[in-house]
């Protein structure tokens, strides 16, 4: 029979911490508040969640005179609904360290809000001790056959980069890149209209980090071939304009989607490139770039979002596919995680570089001492360095040298 | 087989989905009924009309629908249901548009993908109406003739399937070296 379990970290958590969690992770919480009925009518939904994902979500609605009707919204792929109330209610599960949970949320006006947490969803019934057995089981005998098969992790990226003139104006990259291909252009909303501001490279994936890089350079080629006007300035890291938030997502594949995955991904990787990010880097946080940031994608396969624009420079990139692609083989013997405690997570979110670096090198020190480094040192080497001298990125710089791209025709 | 020369290209003029865009959205309805409600005791939604209209760079949807609510006055000795039809007018914006696309022939349509529905009911602070919170999601499309490349094949479409290569470049990756380019921060 397959064991369900949660981390013991949330019974340790005190209501005032749940509730600073989810904050932090962008997620609104009541948590702290004694509930009382209100005579009003109410949508809340019940979402069990197991490793990453919603076993069932239900509507929940209640009237001012205290009736409850129950409806299951049903996973269907032409509404968004089921989407997003799998993605919050995941979000907050992650938050509070718990693989297992029964999550319930109101949709508030600024989005989800958590109302309520059982981490031992479990005991709610026996169907659901069922359902939560069968998903168990799914996982253990998905990573099982990971582990026969001895696959490498295949990594892909679609990182970010800004045109800015000489005045630090935006050009919006639309007007030479198109939608598709290796070298193209993301949207943002913004007053209600889609604008296409941002360049994104699209390079081959690869299981190789050596190889990838080399794609990724022939992105940046393509990208330089079409973006004609040389006099742009091209700028990468986590917010190089205010407002204008730049990702750096890695994609994984031939690789199972984990809890313990991504919080590796958090630990070994998103906490590290923190420290060496510029200050204003942290200003994209908690919108983009929260801790456990992921999508799963059509292709079976994963993205991790809460790295800020790698592009900043060949090192940091070098670093960060170096080191995805290890976390994502070894991540079993990784097992140190900082992020656990209030003060280091709370510093994640504020880029307390300070507070970071004093969690960093058993960190650094744990990843060095797999032999399996040795087949990365050559890429996770510079940064590694960086991070002990204490080193910065400046994202107003233009990174078009680094990548040795021409500035003249 | 790269394209050779007995390949020809053509440019034709069809209609196609030229555009598409998704938006879904939170709105707040006040409806006045005519007693000072005490509690809500439901609140739905119904009759739910719309259409699409092109809209500068967007499609805008234009629709209307039915708000019941249920409540109870007179500290809930009694109840009744006030209705309320609303209108609105939702500026979706396009996700992707074919620049190509000939503006005289642009047709738009929308789907609700979510029916509206309200998701909070509540008495107003002065006590004399209720405010509903609605839920509700489109998807538009914009039709337009527009063009298209495509390869001709001069051997007609026999059962004789030639593998052709569109065109995809060999990449030539041999000159690109990830461990020239400097180790700065």
């Amino acid at each position: 029979m397959a064991v369900i379990w949660n981390l013991p970290l949330y019974e340790q958590m005190s209501i005032t911490e749940r509730t600073a969690r989810l904050r932090r992770s962008g997620l609104g919480s009541t948590l702290s508040l004694h509930r009382e009925q209100e005579n009003h009518f109410k949508v809340y939904y019940e979402v069990l969640v197991s490793q990453l994902r919603a076993l069932r979500v239900r509507k929940i609605v209640y009237t001012g005179i205290k009736q409850v009707k129950e409806t299951s919204v049903l996973r269907i792929e032409e509404t968004s609904r089921y989407r997003r109330i799998e993605r919050a209610a995941v979000k907050a599960a992650y938050a509070l360290n718990l693989a297992h949970a029964e999550i319930v949320l109101e949709a508030s006006e600024k989005g989800a809000v958590i109302t309520s947490v059982n981490d031992y969803p479990w005991l709610i019934s026996d169907d659901i001790r069922l359902m939560y057995e069968q998903a168990v089981k799914e996982t253990e005998l998905a990573l099982e056959a990971e582990a026969e098969a001895g696959t490498v992790p295949v990594l892909g990226m679609d990182p970010e980069f800004l045109l800015l003139r000489e005045d630090r104006s935006m050009v919006p990259a639309s007007q030479f890149l198109d939608r598709q291909g290796e070298a193209g252009c993301d949207s943002i909303s913004r007053d209600g209209r889609r604008i296409y501001p941002v360049a994104e490279l699209r390079p081959n994936p690869s299981a190789e980090p050596r190889e990838l890089i080399t794609h990724l350079m022939h992105a940046f080629r393509t990208a330089s071939s079409l973006i004609t006007d040389r006099s742009l300035i091209w700028c990468a890291g986590g917010m190089p304009v205010k407002g204008i938030p730049l990702g750096g997502h890695v994609h994984f594949s031939r690789v199972v989607l984990s809890f313990e995955l991504l919080r590796a991904l958090d630990n070994y990787l998103a906490l590290p490139v923190a420290i060496l990010e510029d200050p204003r880097s942290a200003g994209r946080r908690p919108r983009y770039g929260y801790l456990g940031d992921f999508r799963v994608q059509p292709y079976g396969g994963f993205e991790y979002r809460t790295l800020p624009s790698f592009l900043i420079s060949p090192m940091i990139a070098k670093g960060v596919v170096a080191m995805a692609g290890l976390i994502a083989s070894q991540y079993r013997r990784l097992n140190l995680r900082p992020l656990d405690q209030p003060e280091i997570h709370a510093a994640f979110y504020e880029g307390d570089r300070v507070m970071l670096r004093s969690v960093m090198e058993p960190l650094l020190q744990e990843m060095i001492l797999l032999p399996e480094y040795r087949g990365f040192h050559k890429y996770i080497n510079p940064l590694v360095s960086a991070l002990y001298e204490g080193k910065t990125w400046d994202e107003t710089r233009d990174i078009r040298p680094l990548w040795n791209i021409p500035l003249e025709p | 087989m790269s394209l050779g020369h007995k390949q020809q290209c053509r440019e034709i003029i069809t209609k196609a989905i030229c555009g598409k865009g998704r938006k879904f959205s939170t709105v707040t309805h006040t409806v006045t009924p005519p007693h000072n409600p005490t509690s809500i005791l439901g609140a739905w939604i119904i009759n739910h009309e719309y259409e699409a209209v092109a809209a500068g760079d967007g499609i805008e949807v234009i629709g209307t629908y039915d708000i019941n609510i249920w409540y109870s006055y007179d500290q809930n000795s009694q109840t009744d249901v006030a209705k309320e039809t609303v209108s609105y007018v939702e500026n979706v914006p396009l996700s992707y548009l074919d620049p190509k696309h000939r503006a005289s022939t642009v047709e738009v349509s929308a789907e609700s993908t979510q029916e509206p529905s309200c998701v909070e009911a509540s008495v107003s602070s002065n006590g004399e109406s209720v405010l509903i919170r609605v839920e509700r999601e489109f998807a538009v499309e914009l039709i337009a003739e527009t063009k298209v490349n495509v390869i001709v094949s001069p051997h007609g479409c026999g059962d004789d399937d030639k593998d052709y290569d569109f065109g995809t470049v060999e990449a030539d990756f041999d000159e690109l070296d990830p461990d020239s380019l400097d180790d700065e921060l």
